[in-house]
């Protein structure tokens, strides 16, 4: 039997092979996801075409609403290669400045947390660098080790699909954040990673740093090497922290000219902001997609008491090929909190339960919070497209 | 489950058809994510497999001619995962070749690795040109003993590599290429 069931996969594998080769890449089914996973359409970058033949953009749009990926597919090749770094570079697709989310397709129709983090793993920013005749995609991310053209084993081996965020940045702001990008890659003793996503440096105890603010200041500082502690960050705050310094010029330093990214109060995102007035929390990427893809009233709610804040997965066994154990069990320890967020919108989004959600939290940035401001229109950021590697 | 199976079955097709010509990988995460659990369970207790191997393996439901794992016959009322996709049967297919736990053991030792059981599991599959099974790879299996991983989606470089010869080995994977920080420019560096 075991030489039957041998010969029937390649049987089916004979029959495959009969078929006409592909000149033009089919929208990756990596990609088939449920449809509050995609960036709406009104949030989309306008892009030039690709100047590379490698890099090769077909549109993927939801089956319904005005949802939808761009998909930037790249040779499967050059996964986790220089090359894709390259190819990237080449296109003219990807600008210095743009943020590169890590995409986890097989987050989907998981867990409710999963979800509420539209299948995102982690941020990095990209900057457009020369080697020699290479021009190429250099990353800068925490961990600093991650730093590389696109082929730090331990992540990119096993990234399947690349989001590319675009903030809204002028030739001085990108040349000031190269400056600051220089400073980093010179010295990365400096920087180090810190796991726990839901304790921002800024109520981690240290004593000048008690703000969002303060954590600007003293990427700064510790970038310039007039800190005397390093900078220990998760990844979404480090992205964070350098775009703050995006009006900043290193040799000319002046505090005064520190603008977080995201236009709150406090420079960070609270967890839920009802109705989106004006706002978007940690907790609203998937309601900000549905909203920018028409998708409002009854079935927005009942696409995210249905389908979103819900856990579809019940076997832990199932899960370990979808995501890691730190990730399983950040969305366990957030399980509660989950069907507090589910019945906030079966509830019509009552204000006094939003503020009750958002006393639990401290104001923090996710890396997902670079998408949820795209999916809501805010603060100049837009979806330029996503890649995959299945050229 | 058979639905899902059938669409598993349909996306190799598809995957396996755009590699017609070249050697190519097949993530079996995608194809059929639950065998992706079946068979890392299986691999870390590679006497199972060898009693699967022993058992004659997979059989085909008589119904639905789709691949089930033998004991689960005895287990009608619980048939995940008894029911797994034609790629995940083709990998047990290959594993049960042989008993190779007392060669992992060693790998393990020769190598300083360890069990992992915090990563993402991920098992790839590497056909010819033909379509056929070249190797195996389980990625999230074993990680370096003092190898320090430093975020919470980071996987080891090392893989282990079962290939169609039923031979096991590490693969480490490492950058194809460095950047010497001093040598990149950035544009205003020009």
């Amino acid at each position: 039997m075991k030489a039957t069931i041998t010969a029937s996969f390649l049987a089916l594998a004979i029959s495959a092979s009969g078929s006409s080769a592909q000149q033009q890449p089919t929208t990756s089914d990596i990609l088939n996801v449920s449809s509050f996973l995609m960036p709406p359409r009104q949030s989309w970058a306008k892009i030039p075409d690709s100047q590379d033949p490698n890099v090769v953009v077909i549109e993927k749009p939801a089956s319904s609403a005005d949802l939808g990926f761009r998909v930037l597919h790249l040779r499967a090749a050059v996964k986790a290669k220089k090359q894709a770094a390259i190819d990237l570079a080449q296109s003219g697709l990807v600008e210095t400045g743009d943020i590169l989310l890590s995409f986890r397709p097989l987050w989907d129709k998981t867990l409710a947390y999963a979800h509420m983090q539209l299948g995102i793993s982690h941020s990095a920013m990209a900057f457009i660098v020369t080697q020699g005749n290479d021009r190429f995609v250099m990353t800068l991310e925490s961990p600093i080790s991650y730093s590389s053209p696109l082929n730090a084993p331990e992540h990119y081996s096993d990234l399947d699909s690349i989001h590319i965020v675009r903030p809204t940045l002028s030739d001085t702001q990108k040349t000031n954040l190269e400056k600051w990008a220089r400073l980093v890659l010179s010295h990365p003793g400096r920087f180090s990673f810190f796991s726990d996503y839901s304790l921002p440096m800024y109520k981690r105890g240290q004593p000048d740093i008690t703000s969002p603010r303060d954590e600007i200041l003293h990427l700064a500082k510790v970038a310039m090497g007039t800190a005397s502690t390093p900078f220990e960050s998760y990844c979404s705050e480090f992205v964070w922290s350098l775009l703050g310094l995006r009006n900043c010029e290193p040799q000319s330093f002046d505090a005064a000219c520190i603008s977080p990214i995201f236009s709150t109060s406090g420079g960070m995102m609270s967890g839920i902001i009802p109705k989106l007035k004006n706002d978007a929390g940690l907790a609203q990427g998937p309601e900000a997609a549905l909203l920018g893809g028409k998708i409002a009233g009854s079935d927005k709610t009942k696409a995210l008491t249905q389908s979103v804040f819900v856990d579809i997965i019940a076997d832990p066994s199932e899960l370990e090929g979808r995501m890691s154990a730190g990730h399983r069990k950040v969305a366990e320890d957030n399980r509660e909190n989950m069907k507090i967020l589910n019945g906030f919108y079966a509830g019509e989004e009552p204000e006094p339960v939003a503020q009750a959600i958002n006393q639990t939290i401290f104001e923090n940035v996710s890396p997902t919070s670079f998408l949820t401001r795209s999916n809501a229109g805010m603060d100049g950021f837009h979806y330029v497209g996503t890649v995959v590697f299945d050229r | 489950m058979r639905w899902g199976c059938v669409g598993a079955a349909t996306a190799l097709l598809l995957l396996l058809g755009s590699a017609a010509t070249k050697s190519a990988e097949v993530t079996l995460n995608y194809v059929d994510p639950k065998g992706v659990a079946v068979v890392f369970t299986l691999v870390r207790e590679p006497t199972t497999l060898s009693w699967l191997g022993n058992a004659m393996s997979l059989h085909a439901n008589k119904d639905t001619q789709q691949p089930v794992l033998p004991r689960c016959r005895a287990l009608p009322d619980q048939p995940l995962p008894c029911m797994i996709s034609d790629t995940t049967a083709s990998i047990l297919a290959t594993l049960s070749q042989r008993d190779f736990s007392a060669d992992l053991n060693a790998l393990l030792t020769s190598n300083d690795l360890v069990m992992d059981l915090t990563a993402p599991r991920t098992i790839l599959v590497g056909t010819d040109p033909g379509g056929g099974v070249q190797h195996i790879d389980f990625i999230g299996l074993v990680r370096g003993k003092n190898e320090a991983l430093p975020a919470p989606d980071a996987v080891s470089v090392f893989i282990v590599r079962f290939s169609a010869k039923a031979t096991l080995s590490i693969v480490e994977r490492t950058r194809d290429a460095t950047v010497d920080i001093n040598q990149i420019k950035f544009s205003f560096e020009k």
